[in-house]
């Protein structure tokens, strides 16, 4: 695989949203509005990468049967760093996002590519690998929380286009129009991709 | 009462899957058949609870002494990871039965940001120990319910005729939309 | 293979800690400039720093903090960092800024995990849920919601924040009296520290809260507020979708304050 495949199949061949299904809760959880589907891909896409480079750079000194255990210390650890990091230049966005910024530790991307991607391979093909995964699922958080924004409360990313007075559809804000939304996303990604193909 | 507004606000109204949008990997990924999902149920309830128990000492009585809650992360999710082993462990000498029925879903539950995602809510709440212990096995019961319920829906979706772009995720998840809608008329309740 | 995990686990742990140790200083710095700002919001203009004339008092087992703000060394106010625990999805936190005399200058929310698009509209931001307040004084301006008997409009659909929200400014208040009884002990007494017992703050102004199950609801669908009635309702339509049956009350209630 080039390069350059390396980054853009995150996008759609193997967007970690809509065709592996991965990381489903802050998906759902955190595409209030674009741009906290953005903050939570961007924070999701650091610690992909972080840990895809330092998983390939040691794992020939992690024994087999301690794989899984080193893994999960290494991505929390890059978790806590993004919370600690996030606390302190965007605590507003760090608030908002709450829990699901912890909870990116056992978000099955990133010990999924892990395993499947940066135990087998070299450190700078990890990193890209890392980049294009988590391009793709910032692509589609933003995607998502995109259309729940213009629907939901009538804005994109904060600026409101709805005149005064009006609201947009507030269900798409509330949990129930987050399951909705991304299945009708989905709906369009298969008829989108099944004509590609 | 305190403990009953918990209760139900935990099962009902913030209910941990519809609401709170914890646990959806399971909830997509095992809820095909009733009887299955009810077996995640029971598993993850059960380690739920135990994650409480285990998680408020740590907190209050190492991290927070130690001044190192900003480890919580790490070591939490280790914790969490090692109690499952152990609970795979003993539940396999102590009741094989119970392990028949939950053992598989075990493994799985590790990587569940449902457990990690309520020890962690738990001590953002400021929830003593006894409440930390009703809240995290109402949540549990609360994820069981909605999977079970769930479960039901799409044996019976799987049985219509849907359209094809339809199919599989994309019309479970609007269904878990109609459910989740369902749920808010719960809001009322507390 | 044991040695390699805890070597794994140390190094990883030194490596947070020693991001933990460059963040603290920024991690403060942000939520001092949180407060400052929220401080300066809520104040009418002042030349001292309150953050450093702060003192604290106990409420309802908790500590609440008050900031004073005074301009040429007289007092203009005191903004205070209050707090209420019942809001909907939990603790919500707000600076409330009082004038000596007891009205509320401005409100602003510190913090708060209320629903997106419902519960969050107690911020100014989001709608003027919070305006109600400014220049209001709690000794005729009754603090509770209209449906507890209050003179408190509250944001459609979204009763247990707008009441939280109301909860929070009355110990607010509370606080603020008991902080203005102790400044008149130290002016005649000229004692510094003669602190009343905390009993005050529980006095005034009593807040008519009814047992909580009896009507909580955080959907209600009121269908005048579609129309737009009330100021800062606009969500209504939407929430046609979250069932509401119960009503007649709040309903002429929100309607009263909108027309």
């Amino acid at each position: 695989m080039s390069k350059l495949q390396l980054i853009t199949k995150g996008l759609i061949k193997e967007n970690p949203t809509f065709v592996l299904m991965l990381g489903m809760c802050p998906t759902l959880g955190t595409t209030t509005s674009a741009i906290n589907g953005m903050g939570m891909g961007i924070a999701t896409m650091f610690v992909l990468i972080m840990s895809n480079i330092v998983i390939s750079l040691v794992k020939n000194l992690i024994p087999a049967k301690v794989r899984i255990p080193s893994f999960i210390v290494i991505i929390a650890s890059f978790v806590t760093v993004v919370q600690l990091v996030m606390q302190a230049y965007v605590p507003d966005l760090y608030n908002t996002l709450g829990v699901f910024i912890p909870l990116i530790v056992v978000n099955c991307i990133i010990l999924g590519r892990a395993e499947a991607f940066a135990s087998k391979h070299g450190p700078f093909a990890s990193m890209l690998d890392g980049l294009g995964i988590g391009l793709g699922f910032t692509c589609s958080l933003t995607l998502l929380g995109m259309v729940r924004e213009v629907l939901g409360s009538g804005s994109i990313f904060g600026a409101k286009f709805l005149p005064a007075g009006m609201d947009g559809i507030l269900v798409f804000v509330l949990a129930p129009g987050a399951f909705i939304a991304l299945g009708y996303l989905l709906v369009l990604f298969n008829k989108f991709t099944a004509k590609l193909r | 009462m305190e403990y009953f507004v918990i209760i139900i606000s935990a099962i009902f109204v913030n209910n941990v899957v519809l609401a709170q949008f914890l646990g959806i990997c399971p909830f997509l990924g095992v809820s095909n058949k009733v009887s299955t999902s009810l077996g995640m149920g029971g598993a993850v309830t059960f380690v739920m609870t135990i994650a409480a128990m285990v998680v408020y000492p740590l907190q209050y009585g190492v991290l927070v002494p130690l001044g190192i809650e900003y480890m919580q992360t790490i070591v939490f999710i280790l914790v969490i990871a090692a109690l499952v082993q152990m609970v795979e462990i003993v539940l396999k000498k102590v009741s094989p039965a119970l392990y028949q029925a939950l053992g598989i879903f075990l493994p799985l539950i590790t990587t569940n940001c449902a457990v990690l995602g309520i020890a962690i809510l738990l001590v953002q709440k400021e929830y003593n120990l006894a409440q930390s212990v009703v809240f995290s096995a109402s949540t549990a019961i609360g994820f069981t319910v909605a999977l079970v319920l769930f479960a039901g829906l799409r044996e019976k979706l799987e049985i219509t005729d849907v359209p094809k772009a339809f199919k599989g995720v994309p019309i479970a998840l609007i269904v878990a939309g109609i459910l989740a809608m369902a749920f808010m008329g719960f809001s009322g309740l507390v | 293979m044991v040695i390699v995990l805890g070597s794994i686990t140390l190094v990883a742990s030194a490596a947070v800690g020693g991001i933990y140790l460059l963040t603290k200083e920024p991690i403060e710095a942000a939520q001092a400039k949180k407060i400052n700002d929220a401080i300066a919001q809520v104040m009418p203009p002042f030349d001292n720093v309150p953050a450093q004339e702060a003192f604290t008092k106990e409420a309802d087992g908790e500590t609440v903090k008050i900031y004073p703000a005074s301009k040429e060394g007289e007092i203009v106010g005191y903004a205070i960092e209050t707090f209420s625990k019942n809001g909907f999805g939990g603790q919500i936190s707000l600076m409330v800024g009082f004038l000596p005399d007891g009205t509320i200058q401005d409100i602003s929310v510190i913090s708060h995990n209320e629903t997106p698009g419902l519960g969050d509209k107690i911020q100014k931001s989001k709608s003027d849920f919070a305006v109600q307040f400014e220049g209001k004084n709690p000794e005729t301006f009754k603090l509770a919601v209209t449906k507890d008997g209050g003179d408190v409009d509250a944001i459609t659909a979204s009763t247990i924040s707008s009441r939280a929200f109301t909860d929070a400014v009355a110990r607010g208040y509370n606080i603020l009296q008991a902080v203005l009884k102790d400044s008149q002990v130290e002016a005649t007494s000229g004692a510094t520290t003669t602190y009343k017992e905390e009993s005050q703050i529980e006095e005034t102004p009593k807040q008519t809260r009814k047992p909580k199950k009896q009507e909580e609801e955080e959907f209600e669908f009121d269908p005048n507020a579609v129309k737009g009635a009330l100021p800062y309702d606009a969500t209504a339509g939407a929430t046609a979708t979250a069932t509401e049956e119960h009503s007649n009350d709040s309903t002429h209630n929100t309607r009263k304050g909108g027309e």
